[in-house]
C-alpha cells in the first residue's frame, strides 16, 4: 500500500555542471552570496540542487572567503 | 608542469595605499626568491570587513597570481605573513588542481569494474509472500488483564525458527 506524495519535489539541477564549470572561486562574492542563508550559513544541497562535487567546492569557497572577511560567519 | 597560486592578503586599514602596495611587493619579492614567477598583483583597496578583525572594520586587499614550475616553500613566507603585525590574514591557495582534476576526467573513460555483473545477480529475493497471511503471528494467549505470574522465568513462548 504505498503513501501518495503529498508534495512534488521541483526538478532541481546544479547550476555549475549545467555550465560546466570547473573551479569555484572564493572571490567571487556575488556568486557566493547566491550560496549563503540570511544567517550566513552554507545552503543544503537538496535546496540548492548542487551537485556533491561542486557542493564541496562551494563550500572551501566560502570558508575560504570567511576567512578573509570577504563574507561573515555569521549575522545577528 | 606549472602550478598556479594566488597569495591573498589583508592589510590593516591604518596603512596608505603606497604602504599596501610596498607590503605586496615584499611579498612578490619573497616569493620570486622562492622559485615563483609573479604573474599579476591585484589591488582591491580598502574594503569593509565583514566581521572585526582586531579591533578594525576594514582591510586592504591585495592578491598576488604566480606561478612555478617546481614547488614552492610557502611555509617560510607564511611564517612571515603571521609574524607581521600590519597583516591581519593571509591566504595561500593552489589553484591548478581542480583545473588538472577536470582534464584528466574528460580524458579517461570510465573503466569496467570487474565485480559489477556479480552485484546483478545477488539482489535480494523476493519471497512472493507479500500480501498474504503468513500464519506465522504468536498465538493470542488469553492472558491481558491479569497477572501473569511470570516474571522471571523464561515464558517459552519467543517466536519460532521461521525460515
Amino acid at each position: 500500500m504505498a503513501r501518495r506524495r503529498v508534495f512534488f519535489r521541483r526538478r532541481k539541477y546544479c547550476k555549475f555542471t549545467a555550465e560546466g564549470i570547473e573551479y569555484i572561486d572564493y572571490k567571487d562574492l556575488n556568486l557566493l552570496r547566491q550560496y549563503i542563508l540570511e544567517r550566513a550559513k552554507i545552503l543544503p544541497r537538496r535546496i540548492s540542487g548542487t551537485s556533491s562535487r561542486h557542493q564541496r567546492m562551494l563550500a572551501q569557497a566560502i570558508k575560504r572567503a570567511r576567512h578573509l572577511a570577504l563574507i561573515p560567519f555569521t549575522t545577528d | 608542469m606549472s602550478r598556479t597560486y594566488e597569495l591573498a592578503l589583508v592589510v590593516e586599514p591604518r596603512k596608505t595605499e603606497d604602504e599596501v602596495q610596498a607590503i605586496a611587493n615584499q611579498y612578490k619579492e619573497l616569493v620570486e626568491a622562492a622559485g615563483g614567477s609573479i604573474e599579476e598583483i591585484d589591488h582591491w583597496g580598502k574594503r569593509k570587513l565583514a566581521y572585526p578583525i582586531e579591533k578594525y572594520t576594514e582591510g586592504s586587499y591585495a592578491f598576488l597570481y604566480l606561478t612555478s614550475e617546481k614547488g614552492i616553500a610557502w611555509g617560510g613566507i607564511e611564517r612571515r605573513a603571521l609574524q607581521d603585525e600590519s597583516i591581519l590574514r593571509h591566504l595561500v591557495v593552489r589553484t591548478d588542481l581542480d583545473l588538472k582534476r577536470a582534464e584528466r576526467a574528460k580524458v579517461e573513460p570510465k573503466r569496467i569494474r570487474p565485480g559489477d555483473e556479480r552485484e546483478e545477480r545477488a539482489g535480494r529475493r523476493d519471497r512472493d509472500d507479500r500480501g498474504r497471511d503468513r500464519d506465522d503471528r504468536g498465538r493470542d494467549r488469553d492472558d491481558r488483564g491479569r497477572d501473569r505470574d511470570d516474571r522471571g522465568r523464561d515464558r517459552e513462548d519467543r517466536g519460532r525458527d521461521r525460515s
